[in-house]
């Protein structure tokens, strides 16, 4: 078997465990207790996982909490609305309290049999944020507590439920009013629901871009005699943007003028005499022009 | 914003379809050059939270998913090595845990570990290279260098990994 062979062999499997895998099964639960070091940062990345999911489709419904009748929600034109109810819905406005409970919700289909059977609900209270909080970042991480064993749920993405019943999730706002559903589920299939609303104070709109210019480099010598060796480069770009020279041995950088026009004289003083290798010009945006430099200076 | 391009208007792609597009590939990288699934999972979604954060910019670029993989081919190999450095320290106090990658035999997960040891630009020229099955450009492009440099770093590293594999290289196609 050649290396290509078990190469691609490899690449097949290990594409295949990627694809097979569960990957939203990161937002299962951590152990309870305090969240030490490590561990934090885990719960960090995960729920920022959560943010980008949740880009897809999420829970979040966008209501106009100005409007007189705030229990009935507007559907966003980004995110598919999940199922509120409009009782969900009242409550939440109406209650000081930063968490609503709804009473639990039979799951259709289920048929009453003579064994004693688990009809309490699970409790679900939402600890953070408070009910109609302002806030000026996009993404929130939502707190709260559940019964110990249930899962609670935003749409169809879990939260982290902790062995003690505490859950966490974050979740990406609209600009302005949102309403975020969760619901917990125990074992029995006991059903709660809870909504809070929050206000997301987007940030004011960036100043006007500058007109584009494409990126465009050249040089003008591509060796040089003199000690230390250089090159001149020059070309357009984005006004106000960077440009850096980049090589083995040596580099250069400089900021595009209001025009659209840069220029930058870069010198290669580490460059072996007679070898030629290879300078890149880049500008911020990932667009780049590669040369050939010699240097001609004599040792 | 709209973008003219030999006369054709395109439409930067949304954020939502890109994601669902490239996410579980771009964790395939990671999960190659870092050596850990749940490490890979968490870089493919730095990379991907990065990307959101600028996507303004970043969904104007030609392969947006280029850029992804860049940061995370990056991010992997760095993890990777301090991964190793830590477990090197772990082992003098007889306390190293072996990471198996799950759902890998012993033979693929010995020639991702051979990957891995490569000097980082070879390990991920290889990686691009029979993960993706991209060809030189794009690798160049991701890499960020020029297409004879990619090249360069492909060739040395199958050299490389069919000496340390025992095996012959093939025919590179």
């Amino acid at each position: 078997m050649t290396l290509d062979d078990r190469g691609r062999r490899a690449a097949q499997n290990l594409r295949q465990a990627v694809d097979e895998a569960p990957l939203l099964l990161m937002e299962q639960g951590i152990p309870g207790g305090r969240i030490p070091g490590r561990q934090s940062r885990l719960l960090s990345f995960a729920g920022a996982f959560a943010a980008v999911v949740l880009l897809v489709g999420v829970t979040l419904v966008q209501v106009d909490l100005f409007s007189p009748d705030r229990g009935t929600p507007t559907t966003s034109d980004t995110f598919p609305v999940n199922t509120v109810t409009t009782e969900a819905v009242t409550s939440t406005t109406e209650a000081p309290a930063t968490t609503v409970t709804v009473p639990p919700t039979q799951p259709p289909g289920t048929t009453p049999t003579t064994e004693a059977r688990d009809d309490v609900p699970p409790a679900l209270t939402i600890t953070y944020p408070e009910n109609g909080a302002e806030v000026n970042e996009e993404s929130l991480r939502f707190e709260g507590t559940t019964e110990p064993g249930a899962v609670v749920a935003a749409g169809p993405y879990a939260a982290k439920v902790s062995d003690d019943g505490r859950w966490s999730i974050v979740l990406l706002l609209n600009p302005g009013g949102n309403l975020a559903s969760f619901t917990s589920t125990d074992a029995a299939g006991n059903v709660t629901e809870a909504s809070v609303s929050v206000t997301y104070s987007a940030p004011a709109p960036p100043k006007e871009e500058p007109p584009e210019v494409a990126f465009t480099a050249h040089n003008k010598w591509g060796s040089c005699s003199e000690s230390p060796p250089y090159d001149e480069y020059y070309g357009t770009g984005k006004p106000g943007t960077r440009v850096n020279i980049v090589s083995a041995y040596g580099s250069g950088s400089t900021t595009v003028a209001g025009s659209g026009e840069w220029y930058v004289k870069a010198f290669f003083a580490e460059a072996p005499p007679g070898k030629t290798f290879e300078v890149k010009a880049k500008d911020e945006f990932g667009n780049k022009v590669y040369f050939e430099f010699t240097s001609l200076v004599e040792k | 914003m709209q973008r003219a391009d030999r006369g054709i208007v395109t439409l930067p792609e949304r954020f939502e379809s890109f994601y669902q597009r490239e996410f579980r590939c771009v964790v395939g990288l990671a999960y190659a050059l870092s050596g850990s699934r749940w490490a890979a999972e968490d870089l493919a979604q730095e990379a991907f939270i990065a990307a959101h954060r600028k996507w303004d910019r970043i969904g104007e670029y030609d392969s947006p998913g280029a850029w992804v993989r860049r940061v995370v081919a990056n991010m992997a190999v760095s993890l990777y090595r301090k991964r190793v450095s830590e477990a090197r320290a772990m082992a003098r106090v007889a306390m190293q845990r072996q990471e198996v990658l799950p759902g890998l035999d012993p033979e693929d997960d010995e020639f991702w570990a051979e990957v891995r040891a490569l000097p980082k630009r070879q390990a991920q020229a290889i990686a691009l290279h029979y993960l993706e099955d991209r060809p030189i450009a794009e690798v160049a492009d991701i890499l960020d260098c020029s297409p004879s440099t990619a090249k360069v770093h492909l060739h040395k590293g199958r050299v490389r990994l069919a000496e340390r594999l025992k095996t012959r290289p093939g025919d590179g196609t």
